[in-house]
């Protein structure tokens, strides 16, 4: 007798499927998003007033047409629209337009990994010390630990950054001479230290506060206080308790994610580190089209796909969202 | 005796400076089932929580609590985590609160069973597919996968019920476990905590405020009123006799059956034809339009001076179809008014029929705006329909008013909150009353309210009936109010209206139902 082959492949269970299909629709979703903000970024920039190539010196007329033809400028805007989406459907992020002879990509591709260095830094930070900080203040929630996180969160939040950022510099820098002021010096950690430290500290706060209010709620509900009229250990009941409350934290993630690892101007100004978030404002300020599309693209895909994956995450925590 | 496993000796429960339990004494024997009974805020829950240490923040207790020779207040955690679950086990209020939705059911009763009674993983789940079954929930397999939300409230309060007996404790405290369920889901769980109870030989203290319901399977009784115990006994003898005028007030006994009455005497007061209500329910952009009709297609004639029972378990569409009934929800299909046509009314021309059709909800204590006073309160309708009355004239009519709904008229110029569940319904009731309304739709007016008061209160709407010639819609999912307030009945499930007639014939239908 022989038994009947086993199937190659197993069949995907229902919660695989549903989520899949929870998962694809936030994707159909997210493109529309970003279209629109592509859409959206590019007309207002044309709108504003002024043109890459202004200065305080008027250039010559014929020189400012040959440039404009050089790219593109002269075209009619629906046109430039489709030729830059045509560009960007192919990769091209196109020319910079102040930063001459580089190409938006290029510049990219230098700022980028700083910027996402210190973010990921500076998340992964706020993420331990802000659980960390906030299961202190839940668990012994009437204890001194707990004030103190308590008045350290208020303190974090409330202070601005260009305020953290000097005084760091002052302290640690200039005082103590422990670590270098600013600079980025091909990344050595001692330069990193500070403005990880800048980024991280609030968003470590806000982490902290969002996960002692929830999982104080969390330790509340009835069906935490099932598993403790069924003596499980503690650790169980913890355990049980800190997914339910982790949920408004990571709806928070999402956000934060992308704001960390898209550079933050202020941080990146104040500690003179050549990162993503300076290119902004001089982009902005300078009419550099395509190096603002270019910018704004990436903030925007961040955003999306930190959301994405909060979405998904969101699903494998909580079966309801799954099932909706 | 060795046979008491439970001593409480009076036992004290304070938060601050109220006292909710006030000496409290009892013996549980082995094997025996102890009812507490009160209404709500009496402390017998307080009293059930802290036997395993589970009281709220802020609560300090006093007194003794002695299991087997071993005193569990303030009992060190070690010792309490011991008897928690495997000893003395517990289930709760409301069945899908109290299981964790993040996690199957199956596994939430396997994780005690592997952290309290010791099997292993494998044995564990094997287990609690079998634990499943015990409890009555078919294909314990494809259930065991299920979470909490994928469940109904009877099903949820079975696993909860798995849960509680999966270490074989030798107390169960059962807190008001079907008070969340529909009746005929309570019926069965009732069912399934006896059988489980004589099978497995467990005490169990029930703790509930329907001294009728337990009274059936309880040894003894004890009735609690304002933290403190008022009678106890033997429940046959409680049951039959009681001593204490607030047990006899739990006891009360609802208005005899409604005798029938002929419907082809009474003219057609308003009837509906068709009538389907849809929600929308928002999905993303390219989620897909969910659409759910909690209303769908339902026909039906009032006739006046009569009671239409509209029965259904929660969910089931019956509040809408009353709000649709009066136009206050949009609905689509035929709706005819004293043999006008409604369909075609908008919200203006709807306003001066609005004192015809009044509505009594279910919860009296959201109902009533807390920043007004009563007077103004039964009043507010009349400032709208009857805007020629003066202010004297109004406050005539508001004393009016709440004397026929057996209010204190001096009263009125007090505010809701000094005011008790049962004397709020009888606010809002005045409130539809002095509109001289013709069709009023009471949706659950009694179901928040404790039995004694609302036996009063279905006898003043039978007597407002009497007297006015009213039309009721009673919304309920009690068949013993039903049997009492109803000349006909409608029975609807998810929507529609699955069966419909006079009370009589149909209630012996429903209860072949109910015992199937």
């Amino acid at each position: 007798m022989t038994l009947p082959p086993r199937p190659l492949v197993t069949k995907p269970s229902k919660e695989a499927l549903l989520m899949l299909r929870h998962s694809l629709a936030r994707l159909a979703a997210s493109a529309a998003t970003l279209f629109a903000v592509v859409a959206i970024t590019f007309f207002l920039m044309h709108l504003a007033p002024g043109g890459p190539f202004d200065t305080e010196r008027a250039i010559d007329p014929r020189t400012l047409q040959h440039l404009k033809v050089l790219y593109g400028l002269d075209r009619p805007l629906p046109q430039q629209f489709g030729l830059y989406l045509w560009g960007l459907l192919h990769g091209d992020l196109g020319p910079s337009l102040r930063w001459r002879d580089f190409s938006v990509a290029e510049l990219f591709a230098r700022a980028l990994p700083v910027s996402l260095t210190l973010g990921i830094e500076a998340l992964v930070v706020a993420l331990i010390g802000g659980i960390g900080l906030g299961l202190i203040a839940a668990v012994r929630r009437h204890g001194l630990a707990a004030r103190a996180v308590g008045a350290f969160a208020l303190l974090a939040i409330a202070v601005p950054n260009f305020v953290i950022a000097p005084l760091l510099q002052l302290v640690f820098g200039l005082s103590l001479r422990a670590l270098p002021v600013g600079g980025w010096n091909e990344g050595a950690w001692q330069n990193q230290v500070l403005p990880v430290a800048t980024l991280a500290v609030p968003q470590m706060a806000v982490i902290a506060r969002l996960l002692a209010a929830s999982l104080g709620d969390v330790l509340g509900t009835p069906s935490i206080r099932t598993l403790r009229a069924f003596g499980l250990p503690a650790r169980t009941v913890y355990a049980h308790a800190m997914r339910g409350a982790f949920l408004p934290v990571l709806s928070y993630l999402g956000p934060m994610a992308a704001n960390l690892l898209t550079g933050s101007v202020v941080v990146e100004t104040v500690f003179g580190i050549p990162g993503i978030g300076r290119y902004f404002v001089t982009a902005a300020l300078g009419r550099d089209y395509t190096l603002v599309l270019g910018t704004v693209i990436i903030v925007a895909c961040l955003v999306i796909l930190f959301n994405l994956l909060v979405d998904v995450l969101y699903g494998w925590f909580d079966p309801r969202v799954r099932h909706e | 005796m060795s046979d008491i496993l439970l001593a409480l000796r009076d036992l004290r429960i304070s938060f601050g400076g109220h006292e909710a339990v006030k000496g409290l004494s009892f013996d549980l024997a082995r094997g025996e089932t102890l009812a507490l009974i009160g209404e709500s805020g009496s402390g017998k829950s307080l009293a059930m929580l802290s036997v395993l240490g589970l009281l709220p923040e802020g609560a300090a207790a006093t007194g003794s609590i002695s299991f087997q020779g071993a005193e569990l207040l303030h009992a060190p955690a070690k010792l309490l985590d011991a008897i928690r679950g495997r000893r003395i086990a517990m289930i709760f209020q409301e069945p899908m609160s109290a299981l964790d939705p993040l996690f199957p059911v199956g596994r939430q009763i396997a994780d005690i069973l592997h952290l309290r009674a010791g099997l292993s993983r494998r044995a564990a789940k094997a287990r609690s597919r079998e634990l499943i079954e015990l409890v009555g929930i078919d294909a314990p397999a494809r259930r065991w996968h299920a979470y909490p939300h994928e469940l109904s409230g009877g099903q949820c309060q079975r696993i909860a019920i798995a849960m509680a007996i999966a270490c074989d404790p030798e107390i169960l405290i059962a807190d008001e476990p079907t008070t969340a369920l529909d009746v005929t889901v309570a019926a069965r769980i009732l069912e399934l905590l006896a059988e489980l109870k004589s099978r497995l030989g467990m005490a169990m203290i029930f703790i509930s405020h329907d001294l009728a319901l337990v009274g059936k399977f309880a040894d003894s009784v004890h009735v609690m009123r304002r933290g403190e115990i008022v009678e106890s006994g033997a429940a046959a003898q409680i049951l039959t006799s009681p001593a204490h005028d607030y047990t006899r007030e739990l006891l009360a006994a609802l208005p005899p059956a409604r005798k029938k009455r002929a419907a082809q005497d009474q003219p057609v007061l308003l009837e509906a034809e068709h009538i389907t209500v849809t929600y929308r329910l928002r999905g993303g952009l390219f989620a897909g339009k969910h659409e759910i009709k909690a209303v769908d297609d339902v026909s039906l004639v009032l006739h006046q001076g009569r009671t239409l029972g509209l029965l259904g378990e929660s969910g089931s569409g019956k509040s809408t179809l009353g709000r649709a009934l009066l136009k206050l929800v949009p609905a689509s299909g035929f709706i005819s008014f004293e043999g006008r046509d409604l369909s075609a009314f908008d919200r203006a021309a709807m306003r001066p029929l609005r004192r015809s059709l009044q509505l009594v909800f279910q919860n009296p204590y959201g109902a009533l705006s807390p920043r007004m006073n009563v007077c103004e309160i039964v009043t507010e309708g009349l400032r709208i329909h009857a805007p020629h009355l003066s202010g004297k004239e109004r406050d005539a009519r508001a004393v009016e008013a709440l004397g026929e709904v057996g209010l204190d008229p001096a009263a009125r110029f007090r505010y809701p909150a000094e005011f008790s569940g049962g004397q709020r319904q009888r606010i809002a009731i005045a409130r539809a009353m002095i509109l001289k309304p013709k069709l009023v739709v009471l949706d659950e007016p009694t179901s928040a309210l404790d039995r004694a008061i609302a036996v009063d209160l279905l006898k003043l709407l039978l007597a407002l009936q009497a007297a006015h010639d009213l039309t009721y819609v009673f919304i309920t999912h009690d068949l013993a109010i039903v049997r009492a307030m109803a000349d006909e009945i409608a029975v609807m499930k998810a929507g529609r209206i699955v069966a419909q007639g006079a009370t009589e014939t149909m209630l012996d239908g429903l209860s072949c139902l109910m015992s199937q």
